[in-house]
């Protein structure tokens, strides 16, 4: 094989080293005009890409054209209450009135209320104003043809109510007045000679009418922004720690970690949202949003516990449950009880049988992530890490047995917020330029305790598979 | 032509004299388009190119040291205006595919299966960027390491870029030696 590419290399080296053509006839006379200083007749390749574009586009803005001249639903930005009229009276009025309107220099134009009312055969009292940013004096406004552009990028503030096209919108102080965008267009132009040298300016200025709102849409960042709605169902344990600072919160129990793992296990668990993402540069994405998630852990071996005569309360590995239900009261009152000699306390225990508690922590979570991005194409794929601090926004406890499902309340000492680290694999997907299916492998681990006090410190941690779809502006 | 006679071109064009600009214009003309024609896509970029390239020689000409043929320090400045005009562009053309443009070469210039010709033209089927590295490695004599300073991509690019360049122009000369062979 490396003998076949050098010889490879040998055979073009050698031919082409040899090879000798005669150059164009006309090469020397091109030369010799640019060294005369005359220009260098260049093949008009730009010239040939340019024409092809406009082509395209010229094709592009006359189907959108045609396609929104025969649709009904054209919208208009209305904020106050217009009258019907018919499309060839306006046209015909605004042109009229437009074209008699002169715009004087570093002056808002006032279009008064009788140019519109005369458009749209309505009286007001209002005066709607102009605002046009133009330093050229004595410039004769003028209808041209419909300017498509202008159509395309112009800023519905809200639909116009009416089946209608044939409306005219009005907007308060400084903000323009908006005709019908499918066949009346306002230009400044230069109508006189002597203006001409001028024209140029007027050109660069146009942009700064504020006829269409396009000022907004033409900031639009192309594809940096990007939402996503995701969901996933969490496999979700927890470590528990033993607590060192117990001791101010003796629990006169000696229910090991190991006992714990055993009776209580985690349920239903779940999280989802929505997340906005901002694309920094190639490499690199960053993330926040707002997430829901849920974790329920059930305990299936009940015992309450008293404290020296203390009122009756469940324990489980995340905290106490203090039980205020009256039913469990009248049935703690038939139960046997045992103290429980190896504490410090005498420590009354009855047991529930057949019996489980379950307990329910809601958060809301804002997670903020940074992204890297492997690549990006029509699959993509980004590794991710970041924290996600989740605010409790539910905490509550049940207690069920055959014959009863009883809340009880909430668990004592559940820390406000938990501090969780993240990190991930993002596969995506293309369906559309715009959107893409996305599906991430999560791993979660909570760097700070659900609850404050207790035997034990509970640290969650959570593999979760979210998936979802993401819109990229 | 002697040293002299070069000499007194090379005098004249740096005086700006037209004449001598046309006779060192005929002198390389030819030689420097050959080069042209494999670091293009066509005749007409070729041209393009040895109308740059020459304007150059022509402004530069002044600086010429002497230390090398001034037909080698010609070469180098017309294939650094096509590597600037690939740089500048950069534009990616799909890797023609073998089944096209096979059959555009012209049998009658065919001597001995493959004219240099046929060979340019192979050339000129490759994507610009193994096109501009194959030229580089292959018949300029470059190292990885100075053509990846002057294409301004890393020496595994212009690695791996060679090594596609040669594949593609293996595959494509097996493929034209069968279908001559066939002809034949």
């Amino acid at each position: 094989m490396p003998e076949d590419k050098k010889n490879i290399d040998k055979l073009f080296s050698d031919y082409l080293s040899r090879y000798k053509e005669k150059a164009p006839s006309d090469a020397w006379s091109k030369l010799d005009n640019e060294l005369s200083g005359k220009p260098f007749p260049r093949k008009n390749y730009l010239f040939w890409a340019a024409a092809s574009a406009a082509i395209i586009i010229i094709a592009f803005l006359s189907g959108y054209y045609f396609a929104s001249m025969n649709s009904n639903n054209s919208e208009f930005i209305a904020q106050k209450e217009t009258k019907e009229i018919s499309k060839p009276i306006l046209e015909e009025n605004i042109k009229k009135e437009i074209a008699q309107t002169r715009i004087t220099e570093d002056k808002e134009l006032e279009v008064t209320e009788e140019i519109i009312n005369n458009s749209v055969k309505k009286t007001s009292s209002k005066t709607t104003s102009l605002f046009i940013e133009n330093k050229t004096p004595s410039i004769e406004r003028k209808i041209i043809e419909p300017n498509i552009l202008s159509l395309k990028k112009a800023k519905p503030i809200s639909d116009f109510s009416s089946k209608s096209t044939n409306k005219i919108a009005f907007i308060k102080t400084k903000q323009p007045v908006f005709l019908p965008i499918d066949f009346v267009n306002i230009n400044l132009a230069l109508n006189s000679d002597k203006n001409i040298n001028k024209s140029d300016k007027v050109k660069k200025r146009k942009s700064k009418i504020k006829v269409w709102d396009d000022d907004v849409l033409q900031k639009s960042p192309s594809n940096k922004w990007s939402i996503r709605g995701q969901f996933s169902p969490l496999l979700a344990y927890r470590e528990l720690k033993k607590n060192s600072s117990s001791n101010d919160y003796v629990t006169g129990t000696n229910m090991s970690s190991q006992h714990y793992e055993n009776v209580e296990s985690q349920i239903a668990s779940f999280s989802g949202g929505l997340d906005v993402n901002y694309k920094l540069n190639k490499r690199f994405e960053v993330q926040s949003g707002i997430y829901y998630s849920q974790n329920e852990q059930i305990n299936t071996d009940v015992y309450a516990f008293s404290n020296n005569n203390d009122p009756w309360e469940f324990r489980t590995s995340n905290g106490n449950i203090k039980i205020t239900s009256e039913t469990i009261r009248k049935e703690l009152t038939y139960k046997p009880t045992v103290k429980d000699s190896t504490t410090v306390f005498d420590v009354n225990i009855a047991n529930f049988t057949n019996s489980e508690i379950k307990q329910k922590f809601e958060y809301i979570e804002v997670p903020l992530i940074v992204k890297y991005i492997i690549f990006d194409k029509k699959f993509g794929f980004q590794i991710f890490g970041g924290i996600s601090p989740g605010f409790l926004v539910g905490n509550s406890a049940y207690f069920k047995n055959e014959n009863t499902d009883i809340n009880l309340g909430e668990t004592d000492n559940i820390n406000s917020v938990i501090y969780n680290s993240v990190i991930g694999l993002g596969l995506n997907y293309s369906l559309s330029k715009k959107i893409c299916f996305n599906f991430d492998p999560t791993f979660k681990y909570s760097l700070s305790p659900i609850n404050s006090r207790g035997d034990f410190k509970t640290y969650p941690y959570y593999f979760g598979f979210f998936t979802g779809f993401t819109y990229k502006f | 032509m002697n040293n002299i006679q070069i000499e007194k071109i090379i005098q004249g064009c740096i005086s700006g004299k037209r004449k001598a600009q046309k006779n060192l214009y005929d002198l390389y003309s030819d030689d420097l388009f050959s080069v042209c024609l494999y670091y293009s896509k066509n005749r007409d970029e070729a041209e393009d190119i040895l109308h740059e390239g020459f304007m150059k020689v022509f402004k530069n000409i002044s600086t010429f040291k002497h230390k090398s043929s001034l037909f080698s320090w010609m070469k180098k400045i017309v294939i650094n205006t096509a590597l600037e005009r690939y740089r500048k562009q950069y534009y990616l053309t799909p890797i023609t595919d073998l089944s096209e443009n096979i059959e555009d070469i012209e049998r009658e210039n065919v001597i001995n299966h493959l004219s240099s010709k046929d060979l340019i033209k192979l050339i000129q089927e490759l994507s610009p960027k193994y096109r501009m590295v194959f030229n580089m490695y292959a018949i300029e004599g470059y190292s990885h390491k100075e053509i990846s300073k002057m294409l301004k991509i890393s020496e595994g690019t212009s690695k791996s870029n060679l090594s596609r360049a040669r594949g593609i122009l293996q595959q494509k000369v097996r493929k034209y030696f069968y279908t001559e062979a066939k002809k034949a």
